[in-house]
């Protein structure tokens, strides 16, 4: 039986479009690069916010990863308080945060389906500067077998010193790297590709907006 | 402001935009308040300014003079009024200014009309839904099929009077009497037979209409769920509400294999005559166009199930109809929790007269089932109307996936060889109509000098050319003609379990397959291939249906 709590959000019987953000918190992004990195968060929620059926169907939830994994927000339709990475310090555990994301998918996933709420491919957003200190090769095989499932849609997106080698063997997809600071052109890419997704039909490949903050 | 400069009307007046605000945007146009007229100005995006699109644009201000008289609530439709031209093309049109009002999907979302219209009751969803259906029929009786119906294309006012907008994708046909259609849909809305590879040459009919405001109605009475959606009885992964819908797995139907989503009211929740009405839309009604229920017959039931409410003795906020035993909301809130009230406000007041929109002269009528037929003939890509860009856009690569898929391949296979598929659109449709006043005045405005930006006249005949109707052959050789892998594929599957499943008629049975097999390119296996997939899909009724043809 689910908790009337848990099911409470689906009360407004739309579909949802899950997306994690799996975002780097490690010592090397601090000073101007969070303070970029937050800025762009606070776009992506304004725009989420301000597309009526965007807000009725996308489902943030965060995973930050330093020298630990922090799950510092679950599931659940954009609302007031605005994802912010408070501090970022310590190494770069991002396997295991992968690890993380795939997990809280799966979870989320499940209670769609026992609850009968149709959604779409799950997104999974990783945002990194600088090179996994931890195992990253399950979590890679993880990401590769979800995607080859068509489970999942993993976008992986390297800042500054990123390792980009190691980035683009996470997906087939393969890996993205930000020009400099631009956050905001980052972080409206993603909200324009989420709400592009969210008014397409379940199933449907949707071609997603250019790219024009990469330098690939 | 947009970047858009001077933009004039048809006889060369500026288009006064002073204090214009932005009232709506999607992927081919944005839609202004123009304060100075009163008026609302759509322009369209540049990709979307296609020769298709201003030819329908031509062919609606030539005809909106009968469907723009009378008042507001007796022409719930934003017909284009004036062609806007820059530089001397078309971009746009303006039309009647729609205010205080959100589009369907924001009465259809609980949670987003509790915060919009917070004193909508049961009465109200009833009464949008009637006046939907009455507009819709209204159009239905005029020769025009909207095509799209979908929750961003009805626009809710706070006393539940509807308006239809983008009316410049409605199919209808034009002064030189050939179909245009309508380019676009959302599968989860649309009927069966127009899902898949017939999506472009299959003209909608007002039981396409009818389907899609059934689905539509489904989720303004339900709060929101998709009627094809719900828990997946089965293991494997769940089907999505379009493959469901074709699968034929309607919720609260006998066998489906979807069972009610948790939180969503029961089916107390309605009159036991709607939930009938429901059920031959997506039971009997789901590849049978002809067995749908009406919009016509949907705006009389909701009337009168609007009549029926009685308020909930528990909750003053809850109406519920007279039949019911108990409240279905107050039984929800029992289940999940108060979160799940969706009716915050007791609204003791009377609602409005109900709108009803004035019966325009009729457009020139459709042509008969049997011109309809032939764009569906016509598969070769060669000879298909080159459809609008926005059906190119909106349709891509999802059937391919699809394809693979036994069950779906039978459905297509079925709704193909259906006879029936395409309705005759209605009684005056398939009538000659009489050239009325309208027709009349629309031939010669077609013959007035060409507006500026429309298509060059020497392109006109080629498109002529390439939308006349083919002659009509045998309407199921063609079809047949149209999907021989599907069909091979359904009766050699057909055959092996009917071969497997049936002791008996096995011999007799793999003969008709194979036969009909064999045949396919150039006749008709209608029999063989509807056994077919009666055995393979599992929808209890559908195999009913079909029992009468297989005899036993």
């Amino acid at each position: 039986m689910v908790p009337s709590l848990a099911l409470a959000p689906f009360r407004n019987g739309q579909p949802r479009v899950p997306c994690v953000l799996v975002l780097d918190s490690s010592g090397t992004m601090e000073g101007e690069r969070l303070r970029a990195l937050n800025e762009g968060l606070e776009i992506l929620w304004t725009d989420l916010l301000d597309d009526p059926i965007a807000r009725e169907r996308i489902e943030i939830a965060v995973v930050e990863f330093s020298s630990d994994v922090r799950v510092t927000r679950r599931f659940d339709l954009p609302g007031e308080v605005i994802p912010q990475v408070a501090r970022a310090d310590g190494l770069t555990a991002m396997g295991k945060g992968l690890r993380e994301a795939l997990r809280l998918v799966d979870e989320r996933t499940a209670l769609y389906r026992t609850i009968g709420v149709p959604h779409y491919k799950p997104w999974v957003f990783l945002l990194t500067d600088g090179s996994a200190t931890d195992d990253i090769d399950r979590s890679a095989r993880l990401v590769a077998k979800a995607e080859a499932e068509r489970q999942l849609a993993f976008f992986a997106v390297g800042v500054g010193d990123a390792d980009m080698t190691k980035l683009r063997r996470l997906s087939a997809r393969g890996a993205m790297h930000l020009d400099g600071l631009r956050f905001r052109d980052l972080f409206r890419w993603l909200s324009a590709s989420l709400i592009g997704v969210s008014v397409s039909r379940i199933g449907e490949r949707v071609p997603l907006p250019q790219l024009d903050w990469s330098a690939v | 402001m947009s970047a858009h400069g001077d933009l004039r009307d048809s006889s060369g007046i500026p288009i006064d935009r002073e204090g214009s605000t932005l009232l709506g945007r999607g992927g081919e146009a944005r839609v202004w308040a123009l304060p100075a007229s009163g008026k609302a100005l759509k322009l369209l995006e540049p990709h979307a300014r296609t020769p298709e699109r201003m030819r329908v644009l031509e062919h609606l201000v030539a005809h909106a003079a009968p469907l723009l008289q009378g008042a507001d609530d007796e022409r719930p439709w934003g017909w284009p009024e004036e062609l806007v031209f820059e530089a001397g093309t078309c971009v746009g049109y303006t039309m009647r200014a729609f205010r205080q009002r959100r589009t369907l999907f924001s009465v259809l979302v609980p949670t987003e009309r509790m915060r919009v219209f917070p004193a909508f009751d049961a009465r109200h969803l009833h009464r949008v839904g009637a006046n939907l259906a009455r507009a819709l029929a209204c159009l239905h009786d005029a020769n025009i099929v909207v095509g799209d119906v979908s929750e961003s294309n009805v626009l809710v006012a706070s006393d539940a009077s509807v308006a239809l907008v983008d009316v410049d994708s409605f199919q209808f046909v034009d002064a030189r009497g050939e179909l245009l259609p309508c380019p676009v849909g959302k599968p989860e809305l649309l009927a069966p037979e127009h899902h898949g590879e017939f999506f472009s040459a299959t003209p909608k009919t007002p039981a396409s209409d009818a389907f899609s405001f059934a689905v539509l109605l489904f989720q303004l009475l339900f709060d929101g769920p998709h009627p094809f959606s719900g828990v997946f009885r089965e293991a494997g992964p769940c089907p999505t509400p379009a493959e469901a819908l074709l699968a034929g797995d309607y919720v609260f139907a006998a066998g489906s294999r979807l069972s009610p989503r948790l939180g969503m009211p029961g089916l107390g929740a309605i009159h036991p005559d709607i939930a009938h009405a429901f059920e031959r839309t997506f039971v009997a009604g789901l590849h049978r166009p002809e067995l749908r229920t009406s919009v016509k017959t949907w705006a009389e039931l909701l009337d009168r199930a609007e009549l029926g409410l009685v308020r909930c003795s528990r909750n003053r906020a809850h109406l519920h109809p007279s039949a019911a035993k108990a409240c279905a909301y107050c039984t929800r809130a029992d289940h999940f929790g108060r979160a799940f009230e969706t009716f915050a406000q007791v609204n003791a007041d009377e609602l409005p007269p109900a709108t009803r929109p004035s019966m325009p002269p009729p457009l020139p009528a459709a042509p008969a089932a049997a011109t309809i037929a032939a764009p569906t003939a016509a598969e070769t890509p060669e000879t298909t109307p080159r459809p609008r860009r926005a059906f190119t856009r909106r349709i891509p690569a999802l059937y391919g996936k699809r394809r693979a898929h036994v069950r779906d391949d039978a459905a297509v296979a079925e709704v193909a060889t259906e006879p029936q598929t395409v309705a005759p659109v209605d009684a005056r449709a398939s009538a000659p109509s009489a050239p009325s006043e309208t027709v009349v005045r629309a031939v010669s405005r077609a013959a007035a000098p060409v507006l500026p930006g429309s298509e060059p006249r020497a392109t006109r005949p080629k498109q002529r050319e390439a939308r006349a109707p083919l002659p009509a052959p045998p309407q199921t050789l063609e079809r047949s003609r149209a999907l021989p892998r599907y069909a091979v594929f359904a009766a050699l599957v057909a055959a092996f379990v009917l071969g497997r499943c049936t002791g008996t008629r096995a011999p007799e049975a793999r003969e008709a397959s194979v036969t009909s097999a064999s045949a396919v390119p150039t006749t008709s296996s209608t029999p063989a291939l509807t056994r077919g997939s009666a055995v393979l899909r599992r929808d209890t009724l559908t195999a009913e249906k079909k029992t009468p043809r297989a005899p036993r």
